[in-house]
């Protein structure tokens, strides 16, 4: 074995020598913080590479890396009108007086890493593309709603044409249509682009250009010297796939990965405690929670327990959640608050909740008629208060969640049985309204639009996610008058009304926001980490000039 | 056939399908769930499903995997050799330390060193297998650093070496994983194999080479490891099914890209067209152990053959 390593280092050495040579050469005069090669550990490999209908984080990752969208948001995060949206392959755009027409202007520089220019064809033909039901584009059905098309004005200038005014327009437009190159794409069928070559293999126009994808090996792009928002500072950037938690975190303490993505609270414990390591925290969107099922099972009648609100109440007012958020998280995760996370604009820290009184919630349950028996379960009329609790198996948070849930409730004589499941098996259940209770979770945009989508009567059917099948029309108004408000302000005053309405029926328990925290190592240079995708900064990050590896000399393949 | 359609039939009960995992993610509607189902024919009827899928493994075409959004023929094609590397190489090994440990402890079973090796095996037996590949990571990965965490190959520098230091970087990453899975297989061969030696020392042929004068190597090697192979051919029969799907765990800790990590997460996927050919691959693989052994068996011992 020592042999083999000998002569595996003997060779490394020799093309660390070339590269470093080629390095030399390639950039004599050239920017010192320039290079280099970052490894990112990811537990999960991408789906596909195709922008329309990858949903893996890391498909979305890399596709974010080689596509660039019209305009982006800025660092607010702000998703009404277009304010603080930064610019990317258009250089400006206008708005006609109705605000129903936007035209964009592309940059005359921006080109497809095949050379060919960006053309306002491309964003017409990407419209088509997602739009088209043969594709099953993500947010294609969003486009469908709020775009009637988009026409071409001249090779650089296209305009969008909306069907009505909303505040979230421009947002919606330029953050789910991502421009496609229709001379590579458009003789292909549209129910094949998902399985195409070009899927697997794709020609983008954004700062770094794809260079090969092993799967359940590694992905690899490299940074495009030509792009027109300037080169990244990194000459590559691979993604290498180790499916469990303790592997990944192992790469990152043995130098193997510069980044983890994400590290468990104990994970961040260990990593506070090495010089090597920085733990960054950021923002996120898991909104995590306690569904009750409203309904008896899939009919319209109300569930024998959960179809009362006052019962609802009493057994949220019988949970600590304050202590369960710190037994699970410790200092680093936050309280539920509602059906949205802190880090959306609408957010409200001060709306009142139900808070945590275990003898209120005691009198409250008395009140309704539930008395405690002889094995301490509370009954009425012969039915005890007892209830399944679905758990997805595969969540540890989830579980430790729900371990927790059932022993407080326990203590006000309510009897929970856990039942872990695969995730197929709980989307089936879940989907079919075949559940008491389930450990739920949603994972949130900066817009807070969603909320139709999640919890209004008109999402109960319809394919919605109101699986629970809460309905209040008061509530409905409120979340139309949001979604349609013409200025953040009175949106912002209309979800909180709303938020207001949901938290006091209780359809569910909001109990927790976990922390999100990522691990790199000290020789990266990370800028912020963006709360809803933390790779977006990839093109400025680059590697201190001193802690250079033999791995960051290695120039880039082509594809 | 009834491999087939009892893994068709069984794979269809489980609840879910491939378009239904992500349920936390609203930007995923019921609406493309349903689109995609459609698209690749599973809204239609299960006997059709079944009719069309057995019409397509008959022309050998083995359909598309949605999880790795490939087609099967092509996930096949370049996992199972990672997975045949990985076992292929514990097997060997394990056979070949198993069966010489064996040999040797069962000559030298009076000795306190044969002794403690044998029970030495059953602990590495005993330990739960994941416990021993994190254990051994822990160790010559995590705290000296003699070899990778994880992966077959260095990702950033695999490129750049030559064609020796490329499989020289392939055998660096084997060494973990296939060397756990070796020491398993070590132990428990070696147990087979003395347990095999300690009935064949004490026959009369074994007495009689004695007495000829043969040196006590070549009656060991020679005479008794020939007769005793019989157990160790059983065994070989029994693990070559387990080349396929039975190195999860230690794909999964190591990182290895093999077959059994794929199947597992197929599995989870509900990514029907990869677990069945995994199956059917799967069931070649138990029918040529099977197959092999015989002819082994038959090989080492001529009486096998005549009885059959």
């Amino acid at each position: 074995m020592r042999l083999v390593l000998v002569i595996v280092q003997r060779r490394a050495l020799v093309a660390l020598c070339l590269g470093l040579l080629a390095g030399a050469c390639g950039r004599a005069g050239g920017d010192s913080g320039r290079g280099g090669t970052i490894i990112i550990a990811t537990a999960q490999d991408a789906d596909i590479l195709f922008p329309p209908t990858t949903t893996t984080n890391e498909g979305k990752a890399v596709t974010d890396l080689l596509f660039d969208r019209l305009a982006d948001r800025g660092p607010s995060l702000n998703t009404v009108g277009d304010s603080d949206f930064v610019p990317r392959l258009a250089q400006r755009w206008e708005w006609s007086r109705d605000k129903l027409q936007v035209t964009f202007h592309l940059d005359p520089r921006a080109r497809w890493h095949d050379g060919r220019p960006v053309r306002a064809a491309d964003v017409r033909f990407a419209f088509s593309v997602y739009t088209d039901p043969m594709v099953s584009a993500r947010g294609g059905g969003d486009l469908r709603a709020i775009l009637d098309s988009i026409s071409v004005g001249d090779s650089l200038a296209c305009i969008a044409w909306f069907k009505r005014q909303t505040p979230e327009q421009f947002d919606q437009l330029v953050t789910t249509l991502v421009p496609l190159p229709e001379h590579l794409l458009g003789g292909i069928r549209r129910d094949s682009l998902a399985t195409s070559a070009f899927a697997r293999q794709p020609i983008g126009n954004g700062p770094f250009r794809f260079v090969r994808w092993e799967p359940g090996l590694r992905i690899e792009i490299a940074a495009n010297a030509d792009s027109y928002r300037g080169r990244p500072k990194l000459d590559r950037v691979i993604w290498t796939v180790a499916p469990e938690q303790q592997t990944l975190v192992n790469q990152l303490f043995a130098g193997e990965a510069d980044f983890l993505e994400t590290l468990t609270v104990e994970d961040a414990a260990a990593a506070t405690k090495r010089t090597d390591i920085r733990v960054l925290r950021r923002g996120n969107y898991d909104n995590n929670f306690l569904r009750f099922n409203l309904r008896d099972g899939a009919t319209d009648r109300p569930h024998p327990i959960f179809g009362d609100r006052a019962l609802r109440r009493a057994l949220t007012m019988a949970l600590d959640q304050r202590a369960m958020v710190r037994s699970v998280f410790d200092t680093l995760g936050h309280v539920g608050l509602g059906p949205f996370v802190r880090a959306q604009w609408s957010a409200d820290t001060t709306l009142a909740e139900i808070a945590f009184d275990r003898a209120a919630a005691t009198r409250a349950l008395d009140s309704l008629g539930w008395r405690a028996g002889a094995d301490g379960v509370r009954t009425r009329n012969g039915r005890p208060l007892a209830f399944s609790l679905l758990v997805p198996a595969s969540s540890k948070n989830r579980n430790r969640f729900a371990v927790l849930v059932q022993e407080q409730l326990r203590q006000v004589g309510v009897r929970v049985e856990l039942e872990p499941l695969d995730i197929n098996a709980l989307g089936a259940r879940l989907i079919a309204r075949r559940f008491d209770a389930i450990m739920d979770g949603l994972t949130l945009t900066p817009s807070p639009s969603g909320l139709r989508q999640t919890w209004t009567s008109s999402a109960v059917a319809n394919g919605g996610f109101n699986f629970g099948g809460f309905v209040n029309p008061a509530f409905d108004a409120q979340v139309d008058s949001a979604v349609t408000a013409g200025d953040m302000s009175s949106a912002k005053a209309h979800y909180r009304a709303a938020y207001r309405i949901i938290i006091g029926d209780a359809p569910a328990i909001w109990l927790y926001e976990p922390p999100q925290a990522s691990g790199a190592n000290h020789r990266l240079q990370v800028g912020t980490l963006r709360a809803d995708a933390w790779w977006y900064g990839l093109p400025t990050w680059s590697i201190a000039p001193g802690a250079r590896l033999p791995r960051d000399e290695m120039p880039a393949k082509s594809p | 056939m009834l491999v087939a359609t009892s893994a068709f039939v069984l794979v269809h009960l489980a609840p879910g399908d491939p378009f239904g995992a992500s349920i936390d993610d609203p930007s995923v509607t019921s609406e493309m769930r349903a689109q995609q189902r459609a698209l690749w024919g599973y809204d239609r009827p299960l006997p059709e499903q079944y009719v069309r899928w057995i019409g397509n493994v008959a022309r050998g075409e083995l359909g598309y995997s949605h999880s790795l959004a490939r087609p099967v023929g092509q996930v096949l094609r370049e996992k199972v050799p990672r997975t045949l590397l990985l076992m292929g190489t514990a097997l060997a090994l394990g056979l070949v330390a198993g069966a010489a440990l064996g040999t040797w402890q069962a000559a030298r079973r009076a000795e306190f060193v044969a002794r403690a090796s044998g029970a030495a095996a059953l602990v590495a037996l005993s330990v739960p297998d994941f416990v021993l590949a994190l254990g051994v990571l822990a160790l010559f990965s995590v705290r000296w650093r003699w070899f990778p965490v994880g992966g077959m190959v260095d990702v950033a520098m695999h490129d750049s070496y030559g064609a020796v230091g490329r499989v020289l970087d392939v055998l660096r990453h084997l060494v973990l994983p296939a060397g756990t899975l070796a020491l398993l297989t070590t132990a428990a061969v070696s147990r087979y194999q003395r347990a095999a030696m300690a009935t064949v020392l004490p026959e009369e042929f074994v007495r009689t080479a004695r007495a000829k004068g043969a040196s006590e190597r070549a009656v060991l090697v020679r005479h008794a490891f020939r007769n005793a192979l019989g157990p160790l051919i059983t065994i070989v029969g029994l693990l070559i099914p387990s080349l396929f799907g039975g190195a999860v765990f230690v794909e999964k800790i190591f990182s290895w890209p093999g077959m059994g990590l794929t199947m597992v997460n197929a599995v989870g996927g509900r990514d029907y067209p990869l677990v069945l050919a995994g199956v059917l691959v799967s069931s070649v693989l138990v029918a040529i152990g099977g197959a092999t052994a015989d002819v082994l068996a038959a090989l080492a011992d001529p009486r096998v053959g005549r009885q059959a």
